[in-house]
């Protein structure tokens, strides 16, 4: 379904009025330091234009759509993005259905529809290598052919590496593999931030409460990308906003040993008691403390459960 | 005149290209990283391509541990027809008639050479033997007895159909394997095993462990691979026979000092377990092996490596 450009402007007329635009376009998952840099460059544009800043991006990561069977797991899930959007002072974010047919879209009618009918615009900021609609056709050669008749300009940046080639650009991509290789500080480095997934407590098989240590089991959409098993210092967030230390052990299920297979997240709150049953949790990775490890008894269990938590009150101080 | 210290520290996943030798692609990311000091886990023959992981600066300390991952290759045995190298670089040194081969009669082969088999490793190869290498005594018409080695075939499979070329029958197969097996002989030994000859071409290694080609987080370009954090990489490593470990500040300067501790990060452990240990900023400063009764420095990075 696609969705007309007044409707689309409608999405957002209360916080553009009726002002053009200066827009960049992309997934924006997981909203990292390069997307910012990207953002505050609309954003000067746009003060400098007297026109409304606007980043355009879509319900779901285009890849889930056009390659399923390979689309990277998220960094942010769609509520997580627009905060994180609505944190960078951009005046809005219109937020395009992306289906099977918005996917066959071609570049050319996106470029009218969303850009030119919904938000007027008046300047297109995006990487040097962006593409965009049906088969990754669009890119910033026809943004500049249609950019005359339609009065916008283009500003296409160059992806900033260190010329040794030391430093890959920030990308969604370098994160997820950062991820990938339990490297959440490096991941941290390059979102700006600590790697955050959200989840629901479900029942687990409250085996930590019987040891001492009971654990949030949250169950988080598998479509999410978590860091590679292993026990972590975290940080949690509640419902109410309060904020708790965390050792959090990733692992998967003992009767499925597929990689692809997503894991199991448990949370073991610390200076925390109380029924987390049916609450929304919200977890952030700060270090990796250990690979997972089966254990031979109780005993062992305990002592490395302790070991684990002395450890992570430290390394969060 | 003063040597420029190490600056660039970390890894890259290649995804070789034919003609290259492995040696080739050493000598252009020390170019393209400036740093000299660089490594590379397994050899790859010229003509074959795949994953090549590459080692840069403190890194090359740590290249030791990937060497032994299982490796998975695929490639096409050309059946009636050997070589003086088992692959085709070589010339034909001997031929039969097996234009009557059948897939059943290949995979009832291939299924012989899985497992724990013992391997003769070829002629044309970088093995020394009395201090010299073999390709080298090969070069100059010598032959020399070796001796097999043990290798595991995790997985043997065989493709869905016989082709031609040349009037031979060429069969594409998939194979994993411990570190130190040869394809080359694999191949070689299944032309034997069904009363011929045979040799090997169009190799290519998918994959070192879980650094596949093709997926996304993995081989690139020589000239596009990323440089990857030490610790990324060793946490790849995660397994049986090692697991990372972080320390506190206090642990953290002791091993700096290169002292054997009682215990580190997880209890227990087997004799000769490794443990990859990070420090409170999750930097790689350590390989610890338990010996019988604690654990013991294998590496200590000289600096911590990110």
């Amino acid at each position: 379904m696609k969705i007309v450009g007044a409707a689309l402007r409608n999405s957002v007329v209360d916080a553009i009025g009726d002002r053009r635009c200066v827009v960049t376009i992309g997934a924006y998952d997981g909203v990292h330091l390069g997307h910012r840099a990207v953002i505050a460059q609309v954003r000067a544009r746009a003060g400098e234009l007297g026109a409304a800043s606007v980043v355009v991006t879509f319900d779901r990561h285009p890849a889930s759509v056009v390659r399923p069977e390979s689309a990277p797991k998220l960094l942010t899930d769609p509520a997580q993005k627009l905060e994180l959007l609505e944190s960078t002072g951009v005046d809005a974010t219109l937020v395009v259905p992306f289906d099977a047919a918005a996917s066959t879209e071609a570049p050319a009618d996106f470029v009218r529809r969303v850009l030119v009918d919904a938000l007027a615009v008046r300047g297109v900021i995006v990487g040097e290598d962006f593409h965009f609609g049906h088969k990754r056709g669009g890119n910033v050669a026809l943004l500049r052919e249609m950019s005359a008749q339609h009065d916008f300009e283009v500003v296409p940046l160059r992806l900033v590496a260190r010329a040794d080639g030391v430093d890959e650009p920030v990308s969604s991509t370098a994160i997820r593999r950062a991820l990938a290789g339990g490297d959440v500080k490096r991941a941290s480095a390059m979102l700006g931030r600590d790697h955050e997934v959200r989840g629901t407590v479900g029942k687990g098989d409250q085996r930590g409460r019987t040891i001492g240590f009971p654990t949030a089991n949250v169950e988080v959409d598998p479509a999410t990308c978590l860091p590679a098993d292993g026990v972590y210092a975290a940080r949690a967030v509640l419902p109410d906003g309060k904020r708790h230390d965390a050792a959090v052990n990733l692992g998967r299920r003992p009767t499925f040993h597929d990689r692809a297979d997503h894991s199991l997240l448990e949370a073991h709150l610390l200076d925390f008691a109380g029924d987390l049953y049916g609450k929304q949790l919200r977890v952030s990775f700060v270090l990796f403390l250990r690979s997972e490890r089966k254990f031979a008894g109780v005993d062992d269990l305990r002592a490395q459960l302790q070991h684990d938590v002395a450890h992570a009150r430290a390394a969060l101080q | 005149m003063v040597r420029k210290p190490a600056s660039v520290h970390g890894f890259v996943v290649v995804d070789k290209p034919t003609g290259m030798t492995s040696h080739d692609v050493v000598a252009r990311l020390r170019r393209r990283f400036n740093e000299r000091r660089v490594g590379h886990s397994g050899t790859l023959d010229p003509d074959a391509t795949g994953v090549l992981i590459v080692a840069l600066g403190n890194a090359t300390r740590l290249i030791q541990f990937l060497g032994g991952l299982p490796k998975s290759y695929t490639g096409e045995v050309v059946f009636g027809a050997a070589t003086s190298t088992l692959d085709a670089s070589g010339e034909v040194v001997a031929t039969c008639d097996m234009s009557s081969l059948s897939l059943d009669a290949v995979r009832t082969a291939a299924a012989r050479l899985t497992g724990e088999i013992m391997q003769v490793p070829p002629m044309v190869s970088a093995l020394k033997v009395g201090g010299r290498r073999l390709h080298e005594i090969a070069r100059e018409g010598g032959e020399v007895e070796r001796a097999p080695r043990p290798v595991t075939i995790h997985r043997f499979v065989v493709g869905g159909e016989v082709e031609r070329s040349n009037e031979n029958p060429v069969v594409a197969i998939d194979v994993t394997c411990s570190s130190g097996t040869y394809v080359r002989t694999l191949a070689a030994d299944l032309g034997d095993l069904l009363g011929g000859v045979a040799h090997l071409r169009n190799l290519r290694r998918r994959a070192i462990g879980d650094f596949v080609v093709g997926a996304e987080h993995d081989a690139r370009s020589v000239d596009e691979a990323p440089l990857r954090s030490a610790v990324s990489m060793m946490s790849h490593l995660d397994g049986v026979n090692m697991a990372v470990v972080s320390v506190d500040d206090d642990t953290a300067a002791k091993i700096a000092n290169g002292r054997a501790l009682s215990s580190l990060g997880i209890i227990g452990g087997r004799e000769g377990e490794l443990r990859v240990v990070l420090n409170t900023r999750n930097e790689l400063i350590a390989i610890y092996r338990r010996a019988s009764t604690d654990w013991k420095p294998e590496v200590v990075m000289p600096a911590p490596l990110a």
